[in-house]
């Protein structure tokens, strides 16, 4: 961010004569007016998800999905915020009402302060701090906090249970999430987000083996890291509270778990922090795994070397300076891969939510700790076992991981065409016919 | 210091004040008609009987001890991964073998732990586990 | 004036932190002690423990600060509110009178003691920035105090069968 901060005071000075004495003043408005831009990014990434979310629905249903409001539907999501605004905010009597107010507002801090870690490119970034990937475990462990609050402060049993529910559940599968992404720390060494993506890069030297292929990506590294992802992207299902894991609130026992007595915008905080929660799983998923906002073939230059000014990045043989704004539109495009594979992600997360069926909650606790909790350890182990045999920088473990990535990308084809053969097979004509 | 630090205490600060924001300018144009019977806890639509907050299961502690305790393996397992990621590059003070067989000893004891939960039945939540415990468990 | 400023570190914005963040967590101490129902007393414990993270941020030592939220605001919280649910501790949750003077007695004993400790202990200077990096943390913790490490294994096992064995002592 400062990085960013003072590219743009750069720029301000030579395109519009601006007067060194002001910076301090513009760099003050400027990361105030970022750290409001994370936030809104926050509660209208979660309107937009909600539109993908009803439209793929739709599509899985055999339905078309809300596409009244807004060109094919989009603006929908601010429809609905509109009317949760104008709806009556009610607070029941039995109620503890300072903690049945404050739940709502936890929950959503807990989740928006999340984003502030996670990097959309190499300069944006609100905070890129050395403890990124624990700041956001533990800020987003605040969330259970505010289930309980909700559930306890409501004084309904349909909230209670609710909130017991989810609190047992958040808490069990913040094991397995939290060490799954032990592996990346292992092989960066660092936990910081923007480190641990540069780190999935081999030798600069050469553009097929710089940074943002898919040979060079964590989930590649071995099979036991690609068990670890589906580890943590499991329990990130958990944490989201997303089907197959949304038992906090399964409509069909719980009423609505611990929002039952939720009414108005407060009610809809809960939706917006559970929707703004997909973004940090598959982000995390993103920066973890998939090599995060890395361009293939793109040399990212050193820390040492922007220190010293004169920095340039290096992609195809081709040199880009640093601080001039062909590096701005370079990481345009880097922001644009990391949405791309965000997508991904997160269609994962969606079609998973209108294909599978609730788990049972001692099933939910088997899974996290007879299954997911030994099997993370045992491919710990097995991974420091992988990177003393087989260095990152080794040519053997470059080859393995290349054809990790063809097994990879084969996986990809066979689930494109399994998607294809199911939407074609249901004789589905909804337009458009190839999206959403 | 303060500088790196200082975005998250401002999103902190923006998130609460949006939240606050949109809040006060639902409470100003929503409609205000309380009655009593909007005012109740939901319950099925029948007037709510009793008091909400019962006892609850044992269940709930112990999956509570358990999740602490791994929770504070995982606070010490993090340090680990990077020391021994610098002595895998020669840059510690330490010997990656050293290192791990550490993180052995360490995670092996808390192995055991888990291993003694999970033959004590502490894992199952099944219907048939909760009966005779000293507790009932939540919603009977 | 000035002279008062830069002595009490008011001339700094990290200053002006420090004093927010220790009034907000002496302030959370006291409202949890005071306050009538547990779960509202548990719900301050985390607001002054969270500003306790921010006074460990200002010291430099961000691995700490992250580890007091993760741990204390989000598991020992957790299993504070599971003690109170399994307790049925209400509002009015009282101990007998006997135990409740003994208790003063004590606790406003205990308060003058550290009382007096810490300011006959003030030296006046500033604290020092310690390098509290996951790195530095890690490397004294597989070091010099590779004994208390995995000592601490031990002592989460003994937590573990202990809460096993209370927890699922069955009716006979």
């Amino acid at each position: 961010m400062q990085d960013l901060v003072s590219f743009l005071n750069s720029q301000l000075q030579t395109v519009f004569g601006l007067s060194e004495t002001l910076f301090p003043y513009v760099a003050a408005a400027m990361v105030l007016a970022i750290a409001f831009g994370f936030t809104v990014f926050a509660a209208v990434y979660a309107g937009v998800f909600i539109f993908f979310e009803r439209r793929i629905a739709g599509r899985i249903m055999s339905r078309i999905g809300p596409n009244r409001v807004g060109p094919q539907g989009l603006l929908q999501f601010i429809a609905d915020a509109v009317k949760l605004i104008f709806k009556e905010d009610i607070i029941p009597t039995s109620a503890d009402r300072p903690l049945f107010k404050l739940a709502p507002y936890l929950m959503f801090i807990g989740v928006v302060a999340g984003f502030a870690v996670l990097p959309f490119s190499h300069r944006v970034i609100a905070a890129d701090l050395n403890v990124g990937l624990l700041y956001v475990l533990a800020i987003t462990s605040i969330t259970v906090v505010g289930v309980l609050m909700s559930g306890w402060a409501s004084n309904s049993k349909w909230a209670l249970f609710g909130g017991m529910r989810s609190a047992a559940q958040l808490v069990s599968y913040e094991i397995p999430s939290g060490l799954a992404l032990l592996p990346a720390v292992l092989l960066s060494g660092s936990l910081s987000t923007q480190e641990i993506i540069m780190a999935q890069a081999g030798s600069p030297e050469h553009a097929l083996t710089a940074g943002g292929w898919p040979w060079n990506w964590y989930i590649f590294h071995s099979p036991m890291m690609f068990v670890c992802f589906v580890i943590f992207f499991i329990a990130q299902l958990a944490e989201g509270a997303r089907l197959p894991f949304d038992l906090p609130e399964g409509e069909s026992e719980l009423v609505s778990g611990y929002n039952t007595e939720y009414s108005g915008f407060r009610f809809g905080a809960y939706f917006t922090a559970e929707f703004a929660n997909t973004w940090i799983a598959g982000a995390l998923c993103v920066i973890v795994f998939f090599g995060g906002w890395q361009i293939p073939g793109a040399a990212v230059p050193s820390a040492e070397a922007i220190a010293a000014s004169g920095a340039t990045w290096t992609w195809f043989g081709y040199s880009i300076e640093y601080a001039g704004w062909g590096a701005f539109w370079l990481e345009a495009l880097s922001f644009l891969f990391f949405i791309v594979k965000m997508a991904g992600v997160v269609f994962i997360i969606i079609q998973l939510r209108w294909t599978v069926p609730r788990v049972r909650i001692d099933q939910m606790m088997t899974i996290c700790w007879k299954y997911l909790l030994p099997l993370t350890f045992a491919c710990l182990f097995l991974i420091l076992g992988w990177m003393i045999v087989l260095p990152w920088e080794s040519t053997a473990a470059l080859v393995v991981r290349i054809v990790m990535a063809l097994a990879g990308a084969v996986l990809l084809a066979l689930y494109a065409w399994r998607v294809r053969y199911n939407i074609h097979s249901a004789g589905d004509k909804v337009y458009p016919h190839w999206i959403i | 210091m303060l500088q790196s630090h200082l975005p998250l205490f401002l999103v902190l600060v923006v998130a609460l004040g949006l939240g606050v924001f949109i809040l006060v300018v639902s409470s100003l144009v929503g409609p205000k008609r309380p009655s009593a019977v909007k005012a109740d806890a939901f319950e099925c639509g029948n007037p709510p009987s009793g008091y909400a907050r019962e006892r609850f299961g044992v269940k709930f502690y112990l999956v509570a001890i358990l999740f602490l305790v791994f929770d504070i393996e995982a606070v010490f397992i993090y340090p680990w991964a990077i020391v021994f990621s610098d002595s895998t590059r020669g840059a510690g003070t330490l010997s990656p073998l050293l290192v791990v067989v550490e993180m052995v000893v360490f995670v092996g004891i808390l192995m055991i732990g888990l291993a003694y939960a999970w033959r004590k039945g502490a894992l199952e939540w099944g219907p048939e586990h909760g009966k005779g415990l000293e507790t009932t468990t939540a919603g009977h | 004036m000035s002279a008062f400023f830069a002595h009490s570190g008011l001339d700094s914005v990290e200053g002006w932190f420090f004093y927010l963040g220790a009034a907000v967590a002496v302030v959370g101490a006291l409202m949890t002690v005071l306050s009538r129902s547990p779960l509202r007393g548990a719900l301050w414990l985390i607001v002054s423990l969270c500003s306790v993270a921010v006074l460990y941020l200002l010291l430099g030592a961000s691995f700490v600060a992250a580890m007091q939220v993760l741990v204390y605001a989000g598991a020992i919280m957790v299993l504070f509110i599971f003690v109170i649910m399994l307790l049925n501790l209400g509002p009015d949750a009282g101990v007998r009178p006997a135990y409740l003077s003994v208790a003063k007695v004590l606790g406003l004993g205990a308060a003058a003691y550290f009382t007096f400790q810490i300011v006959t202990s003030v030296s006046g200077g500033k604290a020092q920035a310690v390098d509290g990096t996951v790195k530095a943390v890690g490397t004294l913790l597989l070091g010099n105090y590779l004994f208390a490490f995995e000592a601490i294994s031990v002592l989460l096992l003994v937590a573990v069968v202990g809460a096993v064995v209370l927890g699922m002592k069955r009716l006979t």
